[in-house]
């Protein structure tokens, strides 16, 4: 390697011949620019594949439950879902902190592997950021369309009202209105960013490929973008700030979020290991949601070499880790009910396992905590279709494990005289998988006309990339 | 030409070749010139002598304003338009408020990087010379060009042709203003 | 009598007398203080507390009805029932012993199966007006706030229905409409706008014009009917103004009765202003049996409860091995049938069989 020439001085390292630590290949096969950029731009200029159609009309069919569902809602009542005293938050609580959840993933690739100069996640971030994009437009349905009145929604918003009262700033569902906002805002505007230089090939290939349509509408969104280095270096600048700024929000939305509950008093929501736990538990949920999309669509686009065994190495091994996290969370939890000597607190986590929702924490523990454990061999990261099928547990295991920690503690708090079981309806159910077709729908819209990779990332983490690479022998 | 030019512009083929050319062009005392590169090449700021970004300084404005203005909105708010007893909580702390402080600190911030660094770089520009450029498609995707616009003092046609040459640019034309 | 807990209240406020602590709320080794008299929090001329005596309530449901009929809540029907949609701002709670608890202090063996005539023990609640109140804190639209009375009030206008303040309640003493249960049909709730609309004449005319009737999607809950109360205050003053002594405007205690205390027909609700200690509130909450449902939790509730006794003497003559809730009643209520020389089995007028107390030991 280049140091142990340049460190020739110290006569140890002559003796001691030093390893060489290998670098990962993150585009395997030596692929050129030119490659990059075929192989991405291809799948948006090409012909649109009978798959996608197929795909995107079952799509638009799921995603028509949730529209007629909360069509339904608005128009009749709270009432059609399975609320009840004193389970007053079911199913759509459960979904906003799921789909929320999931979007973290995205923006912990996008933002927090930059900062950590983690140059794997340059091939997964676009569609990862994509997702979590999507992911807040899901989770926020729910939030909006479960209160009562939600054309008074804007009540939750400092603008003036008749009344002249203000928000309570105290109340953490008015802290959600602001982390969530601005997630979504910052989430579009850090994607919209990293897609301007992307949008500014397509447009000039369309140019050249006569297609001026096209081209004019993806040159309005690439603001003029022409690669001058001087733009780069207040790009690069201003890219760094959205990731350094991105980590803490990502971090602080899923703790806000999780203030929901902490905050309150019911024996099961109360307690402090909630924020990092919550967190935790999203960047589980998201990686499980990214390996579940990008697993299928490198195998349809063959983009084996731009999405390698290593990215999926590194994908497995951080759901692993949060897995773990997630599972030491639950052991933690129980100790400390113990340990409190709270008679609530003990009960509450009995309850759970034993209760009549037992069947949801076992299904919680054998997803959340044992199927991630697989990914410790390399058998099974190497087993493509496996981890498809282990990535799609988790997604099920972390909607049990907000499903147990919500209704279950609501189902049966202080008071005995208010216990009550949940029964979801049709209308919540439906809702609810309509929320996929929801997302369906934006996701295929996004890998037909987006680049799905950022072509730039992508080739400044290539070996060509490196202005010194012609002066050592690497 | 007999219209003026807006400049020269040269290819390259590798990054390593466009960063040792760009030296060459900033030693040789230009100021009006400009590397495009499908990617931001590593160490190339320096090559071209280019100080550093002032973009940060935007952004912290920006996360300051997000601040101050989710702590003021809150106090005025509790303290002072509308104070209620809720909850038996105090009518101002800074520990509640500053959840909400918190994200307006981190959305203003995101707008005020973004706006600065759109203003800073002169974008929305969707007509520029280069743009025009037939083979502008491939400096956006796989080579290295340097532009040296004709508005730079030391700017010579033959002699800057000749400085390009050197520092092994090929095909190197006038782009037209 | 309140748990093993540690007081909430600190040495300070330990001191303090109970009018005291409901204006100036002390928080202990807290770092918040709240707004109390004179920071802006807890400054009427009345602070409302209400007592309930466990010991008189004979669990008539009277003050159910009451609360029905003067806050205009609504009938939800049996469907919304059995979903557990009913909207009573009072509910009497009824707790069963199956005498194993309570064997052991007498003695006796206890139960090994649940008694068919189990002992009840039974508890009315309604809000309990906390003054740290837990589901005032998290309403993102301050709809529930605190008065300066110390009434947790709901406006009904602002609720937007998040449904949080339930949630955060530990008694569970919200309620939430699910369905616009006062114009709709309730057989056709869930055909929403598709249903008949509208409040039949007959219906309207039941409803108290005092009190709003509320839409679907907003928040109820009792609220210690603040329309007496303001009615209260507004006639003393009118009266004290045509008087000559407009500055006395402190309603005289038992002025003011909430629906359920109107009704109750052993006065075991008692509602009135703590500020002043020869009110019947304030000497009810005065007695040693005065506790807090929840106390633990440091949310200050108004409503307190006057906890239940019995006396486990064996020398008193109502004395049983373990108490039993329809021998107890019907000993106190017929003594003269309860002949101790007959110890044979005996029938109650409803046709049920008793077993004497010296037989006991599984009551059938």
């Amino acid at each position: 390697m280049a140091h142990a020439e340049h460190a020739a001085s110290a006569p140890i390292l002559q003796e001691v011949k030093p390893a060489v630590l290998p670098r990962a290949v993150l585009v395997e096969n030596n692929r050129s620019f030119t490659w990059i950029t075929d192989k991405i731009c291809g799948i948006i200029e090409g012909k649109t594949p009978a798959w996608w159609w197929v795909c995107f009309c079952v799509a638009c069919f799921v995603a028509s439950f949730t529209v007629v569902g909360i069509t339904y809602l608005i128009a009749t009542g709270v009432g059609v879902w399975g609320h009840r005293n004193p389970v007053n938050w079911g199913w759509p609580i459960v979904n906003f902190v799921f789909w929320i959840g999931i979007g973290h993933a995205g923006t912990l690739i996008s933002a927090i592997l930059c900062l950590l100069r983690q140059k794997w996640r340059t091939s997964i971030n676009r569609a990862a950021e994509a997702m979590t994009i999507f992911a807040v437009v899901c989770a926020a349905i729910f939030p909006v369309f479960h209160i009562g009145r939600v054309w008074y929604a804007w009540f939750l918003f400092p603008i003036p009202n008749y009344n002249e009262i203000w928000q309570n700033f105290r109340s953490p569902l008015e802290w959600d209105v602001f982390a969530v906002s601005t997630y979504g805002t910052v989430s579009v505007l850090f994607w919209y960013i990293g897609l301007i230089p992307d949008l500014a090939i397509l447009r000039d290939r369309f140019y050249m490929s006569g297609n001026k349509l096209r081209s004019s509408l993806y040159g309005f969104f690439a603001m003029g973008w022409r690669g001058s280095n001087r733009h780069w270096s207040n790009y690069e600048m201003a890219y760094m700030i959205l990731a350094g700024v991105a980590t803490p929000l990502v971090l602080s939305v899923h703790t806000i979020v999780s203030f929901d509950f902490a905050v309150s008093l019911i024996p099961g929501w109360h307690t402090t290991i909630f924020p990092p736990y919550f967190v935790a538990g999203a960047i589980f949920s998201g990686f499980g949601m990214v390996l579940t999309l990008m697993l299928p669509l490198r195998a349809i686009y063959h983009l084996e070499d731009l999405i390698t065994q290593y990215h999926i190495d590194c994908m497995c091994k951080i759901t692993l880790a949060t897995g773990t996290i997630v599972g030491y969370a639950y052991a933690m939890e129980f100790f400390i009910a113990w340990y409190s000597a709270n008679p609530y607190e003990g009960f509450t986590f009995i309850n759970r396992a034993f209760g009549p929702y037992w069947w949801s924490y076992w299904i919680m523990i054998s997803c959340n905590v044992i199927t991630p454990q697989f990914f410790w061999f390399k058998s099974v990261r190497n087993n493509t279709t496996f981890v498809w099928v282990l990535s799609l547990f988790v997604n099920v295991g972390m909607w049990f494990e907000r499903f147990v920690i919500i209704c279950t503690s609501l189902t049966r708090d202080f008071l005995p005289s208010s216990w009550g079981v949940l029964s979801p309806t049709v209308v919540d159910i439906f809702t609810f998988f309509g929320t996929f077709g929801v997302f369906s729908v934006l996701f295929l819209l996004f890998i037909r006309f987006l680049p799905i990779m950022p072509m730039a990332e992508l080739k400044a983490v290539t070996p060509q990339a490196d202005a010194f690479a012609g002066d050592d022998h690497h | 030409m007999a219209a003026q030019s807006y400049g020269l512009i040269a290819h390259f083929t590798t990054a390593s070749a466009l960063y040792k050319a760009a030296k060459k062009v900033r030693d040789a005392g230009y100021r009006n010139w400009d590397c495009i590169t499908p990617f931001p090449v590593h160490g190339l700021d320096g090559a071209m002598g280019l100080r550093r970004s002032i973009v940060p300084r935007i952004s912290l404005a920006g996360g300051l304003t997000g601040f101050t203005t989710g702590m003021s909105l809150i106090y005025f708010a509790d303290k002072f338009a509308y104070p209620l007893v809720v909850g038996g909580k105090p009518f101002f702390s800074p520990m509640f408020a500053f959840p909400v402080s918190y994200e307006l600190t981190i959305l203003f911030t995101a707008f005020a990087t973004i706006i600065g660094m759109f203003i800073v770089n002169g974008l929305p520009m969707h007509y520029h010379p280069v743009l025009k450029y037939d083979h502008v498609v491939r400096g956006m995707s796989d080579t290295f060009f340097i532009v040296i616009e004709a508005r730079d003092p030391r700017f010579n046609l033959a002699n800057t042709r000749a400085l390009l040459e050197q520092a092994g640019g090929t095909e190197i034309k006038e782009l037209e203003a | 009598m309140e748990a093993e807990t540690p007081s909430n209240i600190g040495e300070v406020g330990e001191k303090m007398s109970p009018a005291e602590r409901a204006t100036q709320i002390p928080r202990g080794n807290s770092l918040y203080s709240t707004p109390s008299t004179g920071k802006g929090g807890f400054d009427g001329h009345h602070q409302w507390g209400m007592s309930i005596d466990l010991n008189t309530c004979i669990a008539c449901n009277a003050c159910v009805v009451a609360c029905q009929a003067e806050n205009n809540i609504p009938i939800v029907g049996k469907d919304q029932s059995l979903r557990g949609r009913q909207m009573h701002w009072i509910r009497i709670d009824r707790y069963y012993s199956d005498g194993n608890a309570d064997a052991a202090p007498f003695g006796a063996e206890g139960n090994r199966e649940i008694p068919e005539d189990p002992q009840t023990s039974v508890q009315p609640v309604a809000c309990v007006h906390c003054e740290l109140a837990p589901c005032e804190t998290v309403c993102p639209v301050n709809a529930t706030v605190h008065d300066d009375e110390g009434i947790n009030t709901m406006a009904y206008n602002r609720c937007i229905g998040t449904r949080y303040c339930a949630n955060n309640c530990p008694y569970k003493v919200r309620r939430f409409n699910y369905f616009d249960y006062n114009q709709r049909q309730l057989d056709s709730l869930y055909l929403g706008p598709m249903g008949p609309h509208g409040m039949p004449e007959l219906v309207k005319m039941v409803k108290n014009p005092e009190v709003t009737i509320r839409m679907r999607g907003v928040m109820e809950k009792c609220t210690y009917c603040v329309q007496r109360v303001e009615n209260g205050k507004i006639r003393h003053k009118v009266k004290m103004a045509q008087a000559g002594t407009p500055g006395e405007v402190e309603v005289p205690d038992g002025t003011i009765k909430t629906a359920c205390q109107q009704v109750c027909p052993v006065e075991a609700i008692v509602f009135g202003n703590i500020l002043d200690p020869k009110s019947a509130v304030s000497q009810a909450k005065a007695r040693e049996q005065d506790y807090a449902l929840l106390g633990y939790l440091n949310i200050r509730p108004r409503t307190t409860y006057l906890g239940r006794l019995r006396n486990p003497n064996p020398k008193m003559p109502d004395y049983a091995a373990q108490p039993l809730s329809r021998v107890e009643q019907h000993r106190k209520n017929h003594p003269a049938s309860m002949d101790e020389s007959e110890p044979a089995k005996k029938k109650t007028p409803e046709g049920h069989t008793m077993v004497p107390a010296k037989n006991s030991g599984g009551l059938s």
